[in-house]
């Protein structure tokens, strides 16, 4: 499976749809054993209740100018929420279903600025 | 005296290149409708000019992205493949126009067809592409097309009555027009001033002479100083013709008539000045809006890309650059009027700012590129007033268009 089969899947829980997925969150780990670098493991998804496209990096915490644009695109991802991998019940061709415990994180991303 | 000769390098070549077909053309039809009823535009026109290229030199020389790498980033592929449709078909009607504007005023210095310098213009656009460094091609366009000032000097000539003239400014003189029109030709200009192409052009430009924190100063005072400048030539092209061409009732529909005023005015060596500098800011134009569509298309799809690099190393650059080359001139070879194809273009500019405008107001302010270096609080504030005037300007272009049938 792509990663782009996922983005914009429909969510399920309990049969209901909650929304779609807006995004998918990697982490990386320092050391992956015998590899110089880490592989990425998908840590999470984001999920919208409607299908708008992104946050368009408004999800840092850190980040809220020019104003009234982070306003309006924070406004259009309002209830979005974060769920972690292991409270995926199912991921298929027709999207993803949560399990019934599912814990919805926040989405909000801590941006510590670094160059 | 190295440092200050490199500053007013800078800020002549930043005047002498303001100047393109869009804006020779916009101006001068225009100015023989309206006046100077229209020159506010001109003005919002340069400070969203300024605003815009300010913050896409600032993030490219901090950040070292120029603008179609962001707009990848920042939109995901698909937005951004719609954005990079929008924004690379209007480059490629931009080039047409420049490339037919070299055509038409090389016509007017040697009286041999336009249609005939077509193919030549194209090919001396290709080599410079292919051949000429980056600062080389950058400097000569801009110094020659100083020549341009010329308007400038013919307006003083024509004797301009400033009483007729801020009448017009300030609307008090009748213009006969429909308001629908009045509208239609201030997107237009708004259009002409805020050219896509300018933005990709400088932040490409600023990665390609290899920008970094230390050179912002310089390029805000180029921006800052020569844009503004490079304005006031646009006023004094709109002024040429409202002196001359309006009372007589002529509306611009050709290159001669643009440059009409000026053989008026300062006779034959004027005139020779002005096609020169004609020829010079529409050969810069074409380079850049060439180099554009290569820049945009690469930045997109990831390919290497730039002057600095030999074309064996960045050959998808140089290709698309080519092909683009060969488009604009099969679509002039139809026959097509580029003066035609230079107000169209630039009313279709105005549609497609807000893409490439948006992304860039929205990474200046990120920390992530730019560290300390983001926007301040005031910049914010005009950035997002000229958003939502691109916005406005954007959505009534094209009914403005069609209610109008293209300004008649």
């Amino acid at each position: 499976m792509f990663l782009g089969d996922l983005v914009a899947a429909p969510v399920l829980q309990d049969g209901r749809r909650v929304g779609y997925v807006a995004d998918v969150r990697l982490l990386v780990p320092p050391h992956t054993p015998g590899q110089r670098v880490g592989t990425p493991r998908v840590y999470g998804i984001v999920v919208c209740p409607r299908r708008t496209a992104s946050f368009v990096g408004y999800e840092r915490t850190g980040v809220r100018e020019p104003r009234l644009l982070a306003a309006f695109f924070r406004w259009r991802a309002r209830g979005s929420f974060l769920v972690l991998w292991p409270d995926l019940a199912r991921v298929g061709e027709n999207g993803v279903d949560l399990r019934l415990d599912a814990r919805r994180w926040s989405a909000d991303l801590d941006s510590r600025p670094q160059l | 005296m190295k440092r200050l000769f490199a500053v007013a390098l800078g800020v002549l070549t930043a005047i002498g290149g303001f100047l393109d077909i869009g804006d020779l053309v916009t101006n001068a039809v225009v100015g023989s409708r309206f006046g100077w009823s229209l020159a506010w535009v001109v003005v919002v026109g340069v400070v969203g000019i300024c605003l815009f290229a300010q913050m896409a030199g600032r993030v490219a020389a901090v950040s070292g992205r120029a603008t179609f790498e962001l707009v990848r980033e920042r939109m995901g592929p698909r937005l951004g493949l719609a954005n990079l449709a929008a924004s690379f078909l209007i480059n490629l009607l931009t080039l047409t126009a420049e490339v037919g504007g070299i055509a038409l005023a090389l016509q007017l210095a040697s009286s041999v067809h336009y249609l005939l310098w077509v193919p030549v213009a194209a090919l001396a656009v290709w080599q410079v592409i292919w051949r000429v460094g980056f600062d080389v091609m950058e400097n000569v366009t801009g110094l020659v097309g100083l020549l341009l000032v010329g308007f400038a000097v013919a307006f003083f000539l024509l004797g301009p009555d400033w009483t007729q003239l801020t009448d017009q400014l300030l609307q008090r003189a009748p213009h006969g027009e429909s308001p629908a029109t009045y509208w239609f030709y201030a997107v237009a200009l708004f259009g002409a001033a805020l050219t896509p192409y300018e933005v990709f052009f400088f932040s490409s430009g600023a990665v390609e002479e290899g920008w970094s924190s230390e050179d912002l100063a310089q390029s805000r005072l180029n921006v800052l100083v020569g844009f503004p400048l490079g304005g006031l030539l646009s006023l004094a092209i709109a002024g040429c013709a409202a002196l001359t061409l309006m009372p007589l009732g002529v509306e611009v529909t050709t290159l001669s008539q643009v440059v009409l005023p000026v053989a008026e005015a300062g006779g034959r060596v004027l005139l020779i000045a002005i096609i020169l500098g004609v020829v010079a800011a529409t050969f810069g134009a074409a380079l850049e809006t060439t180099l554009s569509t290569g820049y945009t298309l690469a930045q997109f799809f990831g390919w290497s890309w730039g002057k600095f690099r030999a074309p064996a190393e960045a050959a998808r650059f140089h290709i698309t650059m080519i092909v683009c080359l060969l488009v604009g001139v099969a679509v002039l070879a139809t026959g097509v009027d580029p003066v035609m194809v230079t107000e169209i273009s630039v009313v279709f500019s105005a549609v497609a700012l807000p893409l490439t405008y948006l992304p860039i107001l929205i990474v200046a302010n990120d920390p992530d590129y730019l560290g300390d270096q983001v926007n301040p609080r005031l910049l914010n504030i005009a950035g997002q007033v000229y958003f939502v005037l691109i916005l406005v300007a954007s959505v009534a272009a094209i009914p403005l268009m069609i209610v109008t049938g293209v300004g008649r």
